[in-house]
């Protein structure tokens, strides 16, 4: 390619080599499209931790209390006094009646329980209103 | 001029082409890969979520109410759950409950469910002093027997102030009460004289819960 390169003569680089560097770079463009871009099949993943999440809900909004109030979890929403005395009691049953798989967080007004929320992992949510406010619940995979 | 500029033609194409195509071969297995993934049968994780959603709804087959299974009826259900023709399996804490077929290549969902064993125990008072009588907590059911001595007519029984028993001639036998699930209840018993130690007593439904993972899977 360079072999008869003067002090001004500069060699060039293989029109066809360009050519081709863009037209790889087209088909690469379509590839991740198909690797990205086509819907997984069966059971969403979201789905079913929402599923987990109304799961854990439902049976928390229908237990009996530790102490006072109507439900549990109206019980810990109701202040932060009731919050203090019920959190660890709280975190240890929603860790038992979740499968082993999964983290959780749950939200009341007074305070939160649980593990931090990661940004980049899919999440499943359920909220439950009570007499004191909204209890938010998130459950992820491990 | 192009005496002194080397260019290198004929190998520069036969790399490009080299390159451009192995980059399409490359695209055209991943297109299909994607295609063969995305080609499942949405049938499957649609009826095996709408079964699992039916089961855990208070008013399903197997519910008390809602994610809440009754161990008895998880001990008789048959076949029947599953939907249409489809195989399925429902699976309580790795123990198959109900099959039918063999669904091997279907979908599964997963819920979390609590199994509840209801038993029955009785509470003899023998009704000290004021004629009232609080029942364990959680007391959603119970059923009161009544047996005054000759000459006592029993009007009412209330349950938490609130009245459940009322007859002005005298109740006697036994009561069905249904009570507050969230709420813990006091009976009491208004007499027109004092009652014996045999007059009333209790029985009381007492349900222990376990948690279990619900698993259902249909291949349609």
């Amino acid at each position: 390619m360079r072999e008869a390169a003067q002090a001004d003569d500069r060699a060039q680089v293989s029109l066809p080599a360009v050519e081709a560097a863009v037209g790889v770079l087209f088909v690469v463009a379509v590839a991740a499209a198909f690797a990205f871009g086509s819907p997984a099949g069966g059971v969403p993943r979201e789905a079913q931790l929402d599923a987990y999440a109304s799961d854990a809900a439902t049976v928390l909004a229908n237990e009996p209390p530790q102490h006072g109030d109507s439900t549990r979890l109206a019980e810990v929403a109701a202040s932060e006094a009731a919050f203090d005395r019920e959190a660890d009691a709280l975190e240890r049953r929603v860790d038992r009646i979740l499968p082993d798989n999964l983290l959780f967080r749950v939200e009341t007004p007074h305070g939160t329980v649980g593990y931090a929320r990661p940004s980049t992992v899919p999440t499943g949510v359920a909220t439950v209103p009570t007499g004191s406010g909204t209890v938010t619940i998130w459950v992820w995979y491990a | 001029m192009t005496a002194t500029r080397g260019q290198a033609n004929l190998p520069a194409l036969a790399v490009a082409l080299l390159l451009v195509g192995a980059s399409v071969g490359v695209a055209v297995a991943l297109a299909g890969g994607a295609f063969a993934a995305a080609d499942t049968d949405p049938q499957d994780a649609r009826l095996a979520s709408s079964l699992a959603e039916r089961l855990v709804a208070a008013d399903g087959p197997l519910s008390v109410r809602a994610n809440v299974l009754s161990e008895a009826a998880v001990a008789n259900a048959s076949g029947d759950l599953c939907p249409g023709a489809a195989d399925c399996r429902v699976r309580l804490d790795e123990e198959t409950v109900v099959a039918r077929g063999d669904p091997k290549r279907g979908e599964t969902v997963r819920r979390i469910v609590l199994v509840a064993d209801a038993e029955w125990r009785t509470l003899d008072p023998g009704l000290p002093g004021e004629d009232a009588v609080t029942l364990p907590r959680r007391t959603a059911n119970a059923t009161v027997h009544l047996d005054p001595p000759a000459g006592t007519r029993v009007r009412t029984v209330r349950a938490n102030d609130r009245v459940v028993l009322h007859d002005p001639d005298g109740l006697d036998g036994s009561y069905d009460l249904t009570l507050s699930r969230y709420d813990t209840v006091t009976l009491a018993v208004d007499a027109n004289r004092d009652l014996g130690a045999e007059t009333l007593s209790v029985d009381y439904r007492v349900e222990t819960t376990t948690k279990a993972i619900l698993e259902v899977t249909v291949d349609a």
